[in-house]
Parts: C-alpha cells; structure tokens; sequence
C-alpha cells in the first residue's frame, strides 16, 4: 500500500502529523482543537469574511482556513493574544447582528453565530450594533426571506450560490456604505435569477437566511408579533449587564425546543439522485429540511422540489381510508372489507382465466422492499411474472445498453467520479433541471477546476448554455453522431489499444460495423457538421478521463437502447471505464426506479439482475418464498397493460404508486383499458387519474410516514426513517402489500421492512452484505455488495462483470423510427421534466410555493415559430398529433429553435403531453418512444394571459461572479485587518 | 368496465353528546394548548436533565458563586435587622432625598463656606441626622472590633 508522505508542525507546543497541503484549520478541528470560525464550511473551502479563525502561524497572523500545512508549521490557536484577536473579528461580526437568541427561530443548538460568540466568552459588545439605512427585510420568494439587519455579512451564501450551486444569483454588494447580500442586480429575490435551491438558507451561519416554515414556528417565544416582541428584545438588552444570561436563558430555550422539534433522516423522492436531509419537524408542521454536510451525496445541497415541496403529506385530499366503488362513486370501508373485496376478485381471476391474466406494477416511488414484496406477490403468491416498474418507461434502453457491454445495467461510478472527471458529455440530458445537485457538481467541476462540457441536445437548456461545445443534432440522430465519433476515433488512432487488448472483446468486428459511419454521411444525417464532430472527437481524445450522462433525449428515441449501446461502444473504444473520473451514468429519473428494478420488479428478472430463465436462482427464490412455483419465461412489462387488457389477455390489474393513466404513451387507449379491465386495485397517496379507474382504492402513505431504503442513480443504498405518522388509516405499501399477502393465503411475518431486507439478502447475490445496522443513519452500501459488507461505488475496477472478466463491443443496429405521414405534422414535440414539478405534479402542484412560482404548464415555441404563426407570448395554442391533442399557452424562448417546441409534462389536464406521444416503443426493451412526437399547431384566439410569472427565474438574467470578492471588502477604508504584516493592535471599532 | 370518477360518498358519523365537566376541561386544555403552555411545560419536563445540565454547568463558575454567596449572606444579614426601625429609617431617607433635592436646586446651591456649615449644624434637624449618621459609624466600628 501507498503511503502518503506526512507533514509535521507544531500547534501550541504539541507535534502534529498530517497530510501535506490540507488547510490548517481542518487539520487543527480534526485534532479536536478548538478554532472558532464562522464562515467556514469545508463543502465551501475559505471564504475569509470573518476573521474568527485568526491564528498565529510561525509569528505571523494568520486566517487558519487559508493556511495550507507545510513542514515545521509552528501555530499558536490559545495564547491570550490569539483569543483576543478572535474576540475582536467576532466583535466585528456582532456589530451586524442582534443577539436576540430567545425569541430567535434559529435558536436551535447549531446557530453558529450563538455558538462561536459563547466559545470566544465574550460577555460586552464593544461594537455597538447598528440597524441597516435601508428596508431589511425581503420575504418576496415564498419559501424564503432574507433580513439584512442580522446579516454578517459572511458570504456562505454568495459561495454557495456562485461556486457550489453555481446558479450565479447572489452576491455581497461591497460598494454600499453599509453592505448587503443582493439578488443579481439588487433584484428582489422574487424576481431574481433564483431558482429557489435553498443552498444560501441551509449554509447562513444565523437567522438572516430563514425558510418561511420555520418563522415564529420553531421556539416557544417566537410567534409573538412583532409590535410586542422587538419592545421586548429592548427591554432586555436594557437592562441585561453581560451577555452570559442571555445565553444562558437562550441555551435552556434552545434544549426545550428538543422536546417539540424531531429530527429525522430522509432521502428525497424527487429524483435519481438521492439527496438525502433531516426533516424538521413540529407535530405535523414541517420546519425545515436540514441537508447536513455528512449528506453522502449532497452535503448541503438541495433543490426546490427536495428542500422545500413537502407540504404535501398536509394535503387535505389525501387518501385516509380505502375506497370501494359502488357504480359511478367510492365509499369508505374498512381494511377489512376492502382486503377481502381484493383477495376475493383477485382469486376470481386467476381461477377464471389464469395466473397470467394478472398484471403488477411497483412504484418507482416506491421502497426497495416494497418493490421486492410486488414482485414476491406476483410470483410466489399469484404465480405470474407479469410485474413491473417505470423503468420500463423511461431507463431500460440504458440498463441495455450497459448490461450488453460492461454487464452491469447501472451507473459505473458515482457522483464523485464525475466530479473528478477532465470532460464531461452530456446527451439528451436537462441535468440542471431534471437532476439539479448532479448538476452542481458539473457546473461547479467546469467554474472552480476547468472541467470541460459538452452537452448534445435538441434544447438550449442551462447546461447547453454553459457549456464548451453545444451540439443540437437532428432530433434523434445521437446515435448515428456518436457511431460518427467512433469511426473517426478508430480512423485516427485515437482509440485506447492497451486497454481494449487486455479487457475488452470484439474490436474488430466492432470496427467492421462502424464502416459507413464516415464523416459526411453523419455530418448530412445528422446536421452536425464534420468540423463540429472532429472538435468533439479531438476534445474526448485529449480528455485523460471522460464520462458519459444521459438520459430520455437518448432512451425515449425508438431506438433508446441502440442509442445507449452506442455510448457504453464509445466509452469502451476510449478507455473510459474502470477509473476514477470515467464512466457512464444514465441518470435515473425516479428516486427508486434503480432500486424498484434492482429487487425484482421487472417481468424478466428476479431480484438482483438474475434471469427468470435462470433455474438455480428460481430455485433458490422458490425455497426461501414457498408458494407458487416461479414461471420459467418472462411476463409482460408495463407498456403492454393497454395491449393486454384490450386483447383479452389481462384482466385484473394491481398498480402501485404510478400513475399509469397519465404516464403511458397515447392516453386514450390506456385509458379505455383502465375503464374495460375487469378489476383495477390502485394504492395510492392521492385519487389520481388511475384512481379514478379503480374498483379499490387502498390509501397508501408517502416516503415521510414510513421507514425503508432506496437505491439512487449511483447504485447507493440509503435509508430512510418515518418523520411523521400516517395520515388517517394510510398504511405503508409493505405493510398493504403483506395484508394482501396473507389474506390470498401467504404466511408473510413482516413487522418491519428490515426484516425484508434481510430475506433480500439471501434472494439476491449482489445485495449478498446488505442489513439495515450497516445503513444506520447516513452510512449507505454501493451494489454489488458482498457478504462482508464491501460495497462497490465504482465498478469495473479489475473486471466487467461477464464471466470472462471482459467487457464487450457491440455492434449498433440502427433502424429509422417511423414518423408521421402527413407533412402537417411539421412540430417536433420534445418534452420532459421541469425543475419546479415532479412529473405530473401530483405531489408539487399540493405545494402552495410551487404552485406560486410555476402555477401551470406551458409550452416553448422558438421566436422562428412565434412570428411564422403570429403568436404572441401567453397564447391559447392546440397541438394535434395522430393520437390525440393538448391545449396550452405559449412562451417564447430561444431555448428552443424552429419548429421545435417543448412540453413538460406538469399536466394533469388538457396539456398532458401525452395525449400526443406516439404508439412507438424500443424494439429491444418496449420503452415507448415519447421523444418521437409530432403534431401540428393551431393557434387559438381566446383568453391572452401568461402562464409563466414574470418573476420566474427563466425571465430573468444570472450574475455570475468570481464568489464573494473578498479582496472588495478588505479594500474598504472602513476594514482594517486582523491578519498579515498590516494587521491592527487591539483597539477596534470595525464592524465586520 | 369502470367509468373514471373522483366522487367519494361520505357516511357521516353521527357525534354523540359530550358532558360539560368534559368539556370545560377540553376547553381548558385547549385554551392552554393554544396559548403553548401545554408544549412548554412538556419541554420543561422532557428536557428537565440537559437544562439542568446547563444551569449547572453555567453556575459553576468563580463569578456566578461568589454572586450567589453574597447574595444568601446579605438575605441572611437583613434578619438582624429591627423591621420597624428599617421603616422609620426608610421614611426618613426618603424624605431627606427629597430635602436634599430641593437644597440641590437652591440658586446659591455651587456655594458652601465652612461658617454656613457650622451654622446649618444649628438646625435641630440638621443635627438629628448627625446624630444619625454618627450613631450608625459607632455601631459599624463596634462590629468591626469584633471582627
């Protein structure tokens, strides 16, 4: 083993040993020595605001965050001096802000300014505290405010916005007498670039950041208004002679809030990533969601929809008790009644026409052991292999395309080997929108360290608009681009010929395939020119360590997983797997639709990847289940229930958390299917549009409400932990699902879900090592997981995983996708996810602040487009395809170009896209061509109005900045420095 | 074949009669919820050991003793004290305040010559106050011998 070369100093008399160049002050915390600091935060790096960390380095006075170890440091942190100096730079820093702790809704325990102002004991203010000369307080985004009079001005929440989130919104305003956080321009923040993150809330060091959720919520004394509460806080800085009573009354008031505030670990359920947070919560209220810096993914990152769109679970349209239908209407029952209702015409069924006639769906909302009890259900309770999760319509293609080569149908490393990565691509990926802290990350890699961004997309989003190279291809040409890159590689040279000889079999009939992929034909198929493919070809052969992300640009196409074999071939062709830095990352869209596949949901697979064919692991699945006998050939996916149902072949229908009737492609016909199915059973949060289809509905309950784990895009399994009770009678999904179990007959004992995962362990090979005591808290497991506990978060390492160890270029048929006759269809409907929504808003638009910054869905129309129809901005306009037709108003953008617009999905209503998507799927994995929509534009004349508030941040304009220019701020005649050859003597009035 | 519907019909369940006592006391505690007591004194019983943690610890302190010493001291000195006498002496201190007030914004108040001194000695009540005062000194001095 390679041994790091050590560092030695001396710290208050006492050797050290560490690594050489990590930042002094780390270095000192993580010996447990104490060093006040308040704008600090490693996720961050050294801001340098505030002084607090002032230390003596070899004599000289020095900030402990931006002094890298060197080799015979000598540091002084707890001489008198030092201690005083310290004092001074937080005296600086009480100068901004009211130490009114008590009656504070940040008074919580972890408030740095409380908690740094006790540990230096300073008992008298000597720099008086001023009010700022201009209105404090701007509370003008919903989920927000922001107070001036207690901001100190430390700038976490410029560097957090500029260098971590990198929305480029924030920064301090150096130049005002007395200086302010501003919104772009001094914009209010409601009409600013921001897009709502929570970063700078979750990193203020004080309360001049707050969520509105936590406002006169969070401590006893804190929702006295305000005409009684600021005479109040006057009347005990009156008559207070030091501060340690006031402290010492805050501190108490501070241990009481633990008795009402409860903390509990969550994973987000908004998205693939996996963010995961503490959920504050008061009773039912919902106080804050707390991104910690241990956060494996995250750290303090969040987005809109994770940090703030919760409320939800309070909606007072949640389902509390099953529903039965009776003709044209649902009553209430009891668990009882509708249990025996289910099992009963469940039965019925299977008697009647056979196991097969029965179809699940898991939720990709879902937990793993929920997913893994669905498809247990299916088979060993039922018989059939007719189960399924949303992957079927959205990630198989990539799943495919990964499994054919490098054998694993995953992410290959984590968000930290992009991160680490000198180039990556980005194709048919909204990633900032769609999975907003991945693209933290990348925005941030490219800003700080120069990483290099290409993005290949038919929409000019944020990522398009940052990037190195933008590439819009024809829609749907990518694959035939990539083969182009590939040919010129291999033409070139440029290919990684060591390491294709060593790990990787058919090169040369890989090469063969690639013949007619020369330059010109690309360049004319797919509107990229040969110059712009040989830049891109140049730019991926300089890159020591490339990564590939994609997602529904590339799977949704007709030929997703041709598409996405295309990418794992060009990967292979340059080395990129195995290392650090490489890989290829589809970027899954749900929160478990890696895990709902993972333990099993899927019609051919059993849980942990294993083939249904495969007759030891049916075996070995059979022997621990009981039962029923598991069916050798697989069942039917998702994309097949409208089929299935109108052909005679499906009769009872069993849906768990998806909404099927809005999800699937061309809605009419999913939807007759739904009506004509002979028993539908929904469990679910809300009545949605499936529901309403339903014989019975079983009241479920959300993420909050109950424990169990979910895999994120990066094959990390995390836990989660109930926040909240359930609501009314909602019960888990396990615990519905073991109810069901029984009633038809099971002996399922679950009476907690780590009980099923410790069955899962022994199902599935690859979850071999995973038990909850090693998920405990925010510690998390990488599949494929021995039975040691050794997780994997990077694959590939020494092997692929086939059963020669080699991966395998595999040559890409490209079929054209048929698209409509008539040339009226001239619009290219592209469509996808918004940042603000998850999918069709059933849990966002029961979100008052969301619902305030995106109230409605809406349509991007090019300015081309706009004037070849008249249009004008907010217009009615209906969009006709060949299977039906959607009515929205217009935006117009230059995000989008001629005659291709864009629909998100945010519609329950007249404006869900897919009303129009086509009856097209994947030859090779049935994952429904949603991309490949066309429609023709008819403009309406009725009812002008704008469905995007002009606030909204696409309105708006970035100010990107270097972070929170420091050097502005010690150039000011009112700074006078407590560190380097100029620092001042004891004496200060500064306020900091 | 199931037509979509989100109608949901409610069989409402009928309240039965509550008694009074009951009642009030619902009210009592409600009102008490409302105002926060009920959560506050939860707290303060839940959290009873870390917030007497903190006392403790923050009391334990050279300052915070000392105050406190010095406080129980003079609690227990003020019993030797005659109740009645204290209050004569109260009455009289607050009277002389007032006094003293009016002498201080005499115009002539700036200026005071040893002779007007000797002569203000000749005010009966000037020299009852002396008494006073000379009074309090020699029993003070007495306790210090002790001492």
């Amino acid at each position: 083993m390679e041994h790091e070369a050590l560092t030695h100093l001396i710290v208050n008399g006492q050797p050290i040993s560490t690594l050489k160049n990590d930042r002094l002050i780390d270095v000192l915390l993580g010996h447990q020595i104490e060093v006040p600091h308040v704008c600090y935060l490693p996720v961050l790096g050294p801001i340098q605001t505030c002084d607090t960390c002032v230390v003596k380095v070899d004599g000289q006075w020095a900030r402990a965050c931006a002094t890298p170890v060197r080799e015979g440091l000598v540091v002084d942190t707890h001489s008198e001096a030092v201690r005083e100096r310290q004092a001074t730079a937080m005296q600086r820093i009480l100068g901004n802000h009211r130490l009114y702790c008590t009656v504070c809704d940040n008074n919580n325990g972890d408030c740095t300014v409380h908690n740094t102002t006790e540990l230096l004991q300073i008992e008298h203010q000597t720099v008086p505290y001023a009010r700022r000369p201009y209105p404090p307080i701007d509370a003008t985004n919903p989920f927000y405010r922001y107070d001036a009079d207690q901001c100190i001005l430390c700038g976490r929440c410029v560097e957090a916005c500029q260098n971590l989130e990198v929305n480029e919104t924030l920064s301090i305003d150096w130049s005002m007498e007395r200086p302010r956080v501003i919104w772009d321009d001094h914009q209010a923040i409601g009409e600013s670039s921001c897009v709502s993150c929570g970063h700078c809330v979750t990193v203020c060091p004080c309360n001049a950041l707050m969520e509105k959720s936590m406002l006169g919520e969070a401590g006893f004394l804190t929702g006295i208004p305000d005409s009684t509460l600021k005479p109040m806080i006057d009347l005990v800085e009156g008559i207070e002679p030091s501060m340690g009573p006031v402290f010492l009354l805050s501190d108490l008031e501070a241990t009481m809030r633990q008795s009402r505030i409860k903390r509990t670990k969550t994973v987000c359920t908004y998205c693939g990533v996996g963010c995961s947070f503490n959920v504050w919560t008061r009773g039912r209220h919902i106080l804050q969601i707390e991104p910690p810096l241990e956060a494996p993914v995250n750290s303090v990152s969040t987005c809109v929809k994770g940090k703030f769109g919760w409320e939800f679970v309070n909606s007072p349209e949640r389902l509390t008790t099953p529903l039965i239908r009776e003709g044209d209407h649902f009553r209430p029952a009891s668990w009882d009644e509708a249990m025996g209702v289910v099992a009963t015409r469940l039965e019925a069924v299977k008697k009647q026409f056979g196991k097969d006639a029965l179809m699940f769906v898991a939720s990709s909302k879902g937990s793993n052991e929920e997913a893994y009890l669905v498809q247990k259900l299916a088979r060993s309770v039922i018989g059939t292999n007719n189960v399924d999760n949303d992957s079927t319509y959205c990630q198989d293609p990539a799943t495919f395309g990964l499994h054919e080569t490098v054998g694993f149908g995953a992410d290959s490393g984590s968000l930290k080997d992009i991160e680490q990565a000198d180039l990556v691509v980005i194709i048919g990926s909204n990633t900032a929108e769609s999975h907003p802290v991945y693209a933290t990350r990348v925005k941030r890699a490219q800003k700080t360290r120069g990483q290099k961004l290409v993005v290949i997309d038919v929409r000019r989003h944020e990522m398009a608009e940052r990037a190195d190279l933008y590439i819009h291809p024809q829609s749907g040409s990518d694959p035939y681009l990539l083969l182009g890159i590939q040919k010129y590689l291999v033409d070139q040279g440029w290919v990684a010929r060591e390491f294709l000889e060593q790990r990787v079999n058919g090169y040369d009939a890989y090469v063969t395939s690639l013949a007619e992929y020369n330059l010109d034909w690309v360049a004319a198929r797919t509107g990229v020119s040969s110059e712009v493919i040989i830049q891109l070809a140049t730019m991926i052969h300089e890159a020591e360590r490339m990564s590939i992300l994609w997602a529904m640009g590339i799977t949704q196409q007709g030929h997703g997983s041709q598409g996405s074999l295309a990418i794992a071939n060009l990967l292979l062709l340059t080395g990129n797997f195995g290392r650090t830095g490489t890989g290829g990352y589809p970027l899954r869209g749900h929160n478990n639709v890696q895990g709902a596949s993972d333990f099993g949901s899927k019609p051919t697979y059993l849980p942990g990847y294993q083939r249904v064919e495969d007759e030891t692991a049916r075996a070995r699945c059979e022997k621990i289940w009981g039962g029923e006998p598991i069916p050798s050939t697989p069942g039917i996916s998702n994309t097949v229930i409208a089929d299935g149902v109108l052909d005679g072949r499906l009769h009872a229908l069993y849906i768990v958390g998806e909404d099927t009737a809005l999800v699937d492609n061309n809605l009419s016909r999913i939807q007759q299917a739904l009506e004509q199915v002979d028993f539908l059973v929904v469990q679910e949060v809300f009545l949605t549009k499936t529901a309403e289809y339903a014989d019975v509905i079983l009241p479920a309950v959300p993420s909050l409400e109950k424990a169990g784990t979910f895999v994120n895009t990066e094959r990390r399994i995390q836990r989660f932990y109930p926040a909240l009770p359930p609501t009314g009678d909602a019960k888990a999904d396990w615990e519905i699902l073991t109810l069901l179990a029984n009633r038809l007959g099971a002996a399922w004992s679950y009476t907690d879900p780590s009980q099923i995962m410790e069955e899962v362990s022994r199902v599935a090979p690859i979850l071999a090592g995973v038990h909850y005591d090693r998920l405990e808290g925010y510690h998390t497991l990488s599949w494929p997981v021995s039975a040691d506990g050794t997780d994997t978060p990077l694959l590939y390492r020494d092997r692929f995983n086939h059963e020669d160890g080699k991966a395998r270029l595999v040559p890409v048929v490209l079929s054209e996708t048929k698209i409509p006759d008539s040339d009226d269809y001239d619009v290219l409907v592209n469509n996808g996810q918004l940042l603000e929504h998850f999918h069709e808003g059933n849990l966002t638009y029961r979100v008052p602040g969301i619902q305030h910054l995106v109230p409605e869905v809406f349509l991007e129309v090019s300015p081309q487009l706009a004037q070849t129809k008249a249009l004008s901005e907010g217009q009615w306009v209906r969009l006709v395809s060949p299977q039906g037709r959607a009515r929205i108003r217009v935006v117009v953008t230059d995000r989008v170009q001629g005659n291709e617009v864009y629909l998100p999905m945010n519609s329950v209503g007249e404006g869900a896209v897919n009303q129009l998507t086509p009856e097209l799927l994947d030859p090779d994995t049935h994952t429904p061509a949603y991309k490949h929509t066309y429609a023709k534009l008819e403009v309406l004349e009725e009812d002008p109005g704008h469905p995007l508030p002009s606030g909204n941040w696409r309105h708006q304009h970035r100010n990107p900045r270097p972070g929170v220019e420091v050097e502005q701020k010690w150039a000011r005649s009112d700074y006078d420095p407590l560190v380097g050859p100029d620092a001042v003597g004891k004496e200060d009035t500064n306020r900091g | 074949m199931a037509r979509p519907t989100r109608e949901v019909v409610n069989f409402g369940v009928s309240q039965a009669q509550r008694p009074s006592l009951e009642e009030d006391w619902k009210a009592i505690l409600e009102s008490l919820d409302e105002a926060g007591m009920l959560s506050f004194l939860r707290a303060i019983l839940e959290q009873r050991q870390p917030m007497t943690d903190k006392l403790i610890k923050k009391m334990d302190s050279a300052p915070t003793k000392n105050g406190v010493k010095t406080f129980i001291r003079m609690m227990m000195a003020l019993g030797d004290f005659d109740p009645e006498g204290i209050d004569a002496t109260a009455k009289a201190l607050a009277q002389g305040f007032a006094v003293a007030q009016q002498a201080a914004a005499e115009p002539e108040a700036d200026k005071m010559s040893v002779w007007s001194l000797m002569g203000q000695l000749k005010n009966p009540d000037v020299a009852r106050g002396m008494h006073f005062v000379m009074g309090l000194l020699e029993g003070f001095g007495q306790a210090l011998k002790k001492e």
